[in-house]
């Protein structure tokens, strides 16, 4: 029944679901658009940082003693295998700016894109 | 509380644990970890409106806790009640508004859940990047929370009657 208080009430929850959705993309968008490009990636396993690695550099690498196997190529890093059980950081997008990062929670490991003003370049 | 009462609710508990693992099933559409169409909430928002928020409130903490114990470990647990709590606040807060309706209240459990989960994250790895997930999970969640609060609108139409008599 189109009763007023009804209408009112789809109203209600139209808005709060159209400023639900408009808050996610918006904050999507600025946080995409304030990325720069990055110089490094910084790999920590359970919150320790255990490996860096340039992006300018090619290379494959096996994290963790081989839980996960990073590519870096063409200025981009991925992760090619895993042996996590759903393997949500194989099928990460690539990453190449600063702030970026690929998480695989099952093994506590995370690689992070840092710029060339950052921080920490050991290796 | 009669027997029907706790029959019903002891029903309850084991649908939403169904519901909840009937979802893990679906292989995920987005690689982004934590989102879920959170059908278990079904239950939780049905049996706030049929009920109350006490009995929507024990059958979430008894469902959770026996979800994590059988299918999940104890970081999951965390992850889960962290989650499931702030969204229970939530919807409870949120129906007492006069304009909510089911779907308000779902929309209102499925985002809350996310962002708990999120913030239960940040605190375990001790690191804030993860928040750059909740921009999709906050999408996801409100039209996942739309569809589930659909789904237990019919419901309570329906079964209303039959639980109450």
């Amino acid at each position: 029944m189109l009763t007023l208080n009804n209408k009112k009430k789809i109203i209600f929850t139209a808005s709060l679901a159209f400023l639900l959705i408009l808050t996610g993309v918006s904050s999507f968008l600025v946080s995409n658009a304030l990325k720069k490009e990055g110089a490094a990636v910084i790999v920590t396993v359970n919150g320790e940082q255990i490996a860096s690695y340039p992006l300018t550099a090619d290379g494959t690498y096996l994290l963790n003693g081989g839980t996960n196997v990073l590519v870096i190529r063409e200025g981009k890093a991925y992760v090619e295998s895993a042996d996590c059980p759903d393997k949500i950081c194989v099928n990460h997008h690539k990453i190449s700016k600063t702030g970026e990062r690929i998480i695989c929670l099952p093994n506590k490991l995370e690689i992070a894109v840092i710029g060339s003003d950052d921080e920490i370049f050991t290796n | 509380m009669n027997t029907k009462k706790l029959t019903t609710l002891s029903l309850a508990v084991a649908l939403a644990m169904i519901l909840s693992f009937v979802e893990t099933l679906i292989p995920p559409l987005v690689a982004v970890p934590g989102i879920k169409i959170g059908l278990a909430n079904t239950v939780t928002v049905f049996l706030l409106y049929v009920y109350g928020w006490r009995e929507a409130g024990a059958v979430a903490a008894v469902r959770v806790s026996l979800s994590a114990l059988l299918f999940g470990s104890a970081v999951s647990l965390i992850y889960a009640a962290s989650g499931a709590l702030l969204s229970f606040v939530g919807m409870v807060l949120i129906k007492k508004l006069s304009l909510s309706s089911s779907v308000s209240v779902s929309i209102t459990g499925g985002v809350l859940h996310n962002a708990g989960q999120i913030v239960c994250a940040c605190i375990v790895m001790e690191n804030a990047a993860i928040s750059s997930y909740l921009p999709p999970l906050i999408i996801s969640g409100t039209v996942a929370g739309v569809a589930v609060g659909a789904l237990a609108a019919l419901l309570i139409s329906k079964l209303n009657n039959i639980i109450k008599k």
